[in-house]
C-alpha cells in the first residue's frame, strides 16, 4: 500500500532547536507553554494540518460544528505536541526521564520462557518507540520493521540499554520480509506497525471506526507462518513525561493453526483493530497517524 | 528429481497456487512482483523462507541473499545447489 501522506512535516530545524534548548535549560514545562502558540499557528493557519486530522476526528467525534471542530483539532494537536515534547525530552535528558508504567505481566514472562518468535504489534499511539524497549528483559534480538529515517529519529528515544534493535527497512526487494521471517524462526522479536503498511505491503480492508480502512496483513501472516505469538502494545500519555503501556497477548492456538490462513489472518487483524478501537474510545485524542487511512473506501 | 522441478512443485503446493503446473513456471522468469507470472508478493516470501528452512535446512536471513536467491527458479536453484546434498 503506497498510500499518501496528507499531513505536512511538522516544525522546522530552527523551531526544533528552540524546543531542544528550552528542554535542556529549563525542562519540559516551558516547552509545553510554547507549544500552546505553535499548535495555534498550525491549527489556525495551516489548512493541511486541519485536513490531516479531519477524517479521524469526524469519525471519532461526529456532528461537531465548525467552532467545535476547530477546538477539537487544537486539543488533538496539543496532545500530539505533548507526546513529541516528552519524546524529545527523553532523547535530550535520557530515556530514564520518561516513565512508562507497565505492570509485570506473568503471561509475558511465560512467553519469554517458551522461546518462540514474538510479533510485537505497535501503533501510532503514545510513545510506541519506548514501548518496544520494554521487551529488552527477554534478552532476545529485536528487529524493527521501519523506514530508516523514522528509525534514526526514534531510536535515540527507545531507551534500549543493551543491544539496539536491528532496523529492517520496508523499502526495497520484498520489504525486508525474509529477514523478519528468519528472525522469528530463530525465536527473536519482530516489531511492526499494525496501523500503517509501508511500500508495497499487502493490506486488507476492515471496518475501523465505522468506515472501511486498509491495514497491513504482514504481522499476522508472519505470526501464522512462523508459529509465533503476538503481543499488541498500546501506550497512552498519563501525565508529564509519563505513559502507560498495555499489552494484549494473542497466542498461536491449535485452532488458529488449523484454520485456513486467509481466514486466520483476517481474524487476527480484526482482533487487533478491535483492540485499537477500544484503546481509542478510552483515549480518543491519542492516535497520531496522519495518513489517508480510509482512502478508497 | 531435478532440483528446479522440485522447487516448482514445492512452491505450487506450499503456496497453494491454483491453476499453475510446474511446466507453467519458467526457469528464468521473475518469481515476485508485477512482472511475475506467478504473482507472488511479500507475504509469499514469508512462506518461501520457512519452506526453504523446513525442506532444505537453508536460511535466507538477509536482504542481499534474498535479492540474489529469490529472483527466479534458476537463481533459487543456484543458491541452494551447493548447500544441499545432491541425490
Amino acid at each position: 500500500m503506497s498510500g499518501r501522506k496528507k499531513a505536512p512535516r511538522y516544525g522546522h530545524r530552527p523551531g526544533h532547536r528552540i524546543f531542544h534548548w528550552l528542554i535542556r535549560c529549563f525542562g519540559v514545562g516551558p516547552a509545553y507553554a510554547v507549544l500552546v502558540f505553535v499548535i495555534g499557528y498550525y491549527v489556525f493557519f495551516r489548512p493541511s494540518a486541519r485536513r490531516a486530522a479531519g477524517e479521524y476526528l469526524d469519525l471519532t467525534f461526529p456532528g461537531r460544528g465548525r467552532r467545535g471542530r476547530l477546538r477539537l483539532t487544537y486539543r488533538y494537536y496539543y496532545q500530539f505536541g505533548l507526546c513529541l515534547v516528552d519524546q524529545a525530552a527523553a532523547g535530550i535528558l535520557g530515556p530514564q526521564k520518561l516513565r512508562l508504567d507497565f505492570p509485570d505481566d506473568p503471561e509475558i514472562r511465560r512467553l519469554d520462557g517458551e522461546g518462540r518468535g514474538l510479533v510485537l504489534i505497535t501503533s501510532h499511539v503514545g510513545v510506541w518507540q519506548r514501548a518496544i524497549a520494554v521487551m529488552e528483559f527477554m534478552r532476545r534480538s529485536v528487529y524493527l520493521h521501519l523506514r530508516r529515517e523514522a528509525a534514526s529519529e526514534s531510536m535515540g528515544l527507545a531507551g534500549f540499554e543493551a543491544a539496539a534493535p536491528h532496523v529492517v527497512s520496508p523499502d526495497g526487494f520484498l520489504g525486508g520480509v525474509p529477514e523478519l521471517s528468519s528472525a522469528l524462526a530463530h525465536g527473536n522479536i519482530v516489531a511492526v506497525m499494525g496501523d500503517r503498511g509501508y511500500g508495497s505491503a499487502t493490506c486488507a480492508r476492515v471496518e475501523f471506526l465505522g468506515k472501511s480502512a486498509a491495514f497491513p496483513l504482514l504481522p499476522y501472516h508472519l505470526a501464522l507462518t512462523t508459529d509465533s505469538d503476538i503481543v499488541v502494545f498500546l501506550t497512552s500519555r498519563a501525565g508529564r513525561m509519563r505513559f502507560r503501556l498495555r499489552a494484549h497477548i494473542v497466542r498461536m492456538t491449535p485452532e488458529l493453526r488449523a484454520m485456513d490462513k486467509n481466514e486466520a489472518r483476517l481474524l487476527l487483524l480484526r482482533r487487533y483493530v478491535g483492540l485499537l478501537e477500544e484503546h481509542l474510545r478510552e483515549h480518543p485524542l491519542a492516535w497520531f497517524n496522519f495518513f489517508d487511512f480510509w482512502a478508497g473506501s | 528429481m531435478e532440483l528446479k522441478r522440485r522447487l516448482k512443485e514445492l512452491i505450487i503446493s506450499e503456496l497453494k497456487l491454483t491453476n499453475v503446473t510446474a511446466d507453467d513456471i519458467s526457469d528464468d522468469g521473475p518469481l515476485f512482483g508485477a512482472d511475475s507470472a506467478l504473482g507472488l508478493d511479500s507475504l509469499d516470501a514469508v512462506e518461501l523462507v520457512v519452506l526453504l528452512q523446513k525442506e532444505f535446512g537453508v536460511e535466507v536471513g538477509d536482504r542481499a541473499t534474498a535479492t540474489a536467491a529469490f529472483t527466479s527458479i534458476n537463481s533459487l536453484a543456484a543458491f541452494l545447489a551447493p548447500k544441499i546434498p545432491q541425490g
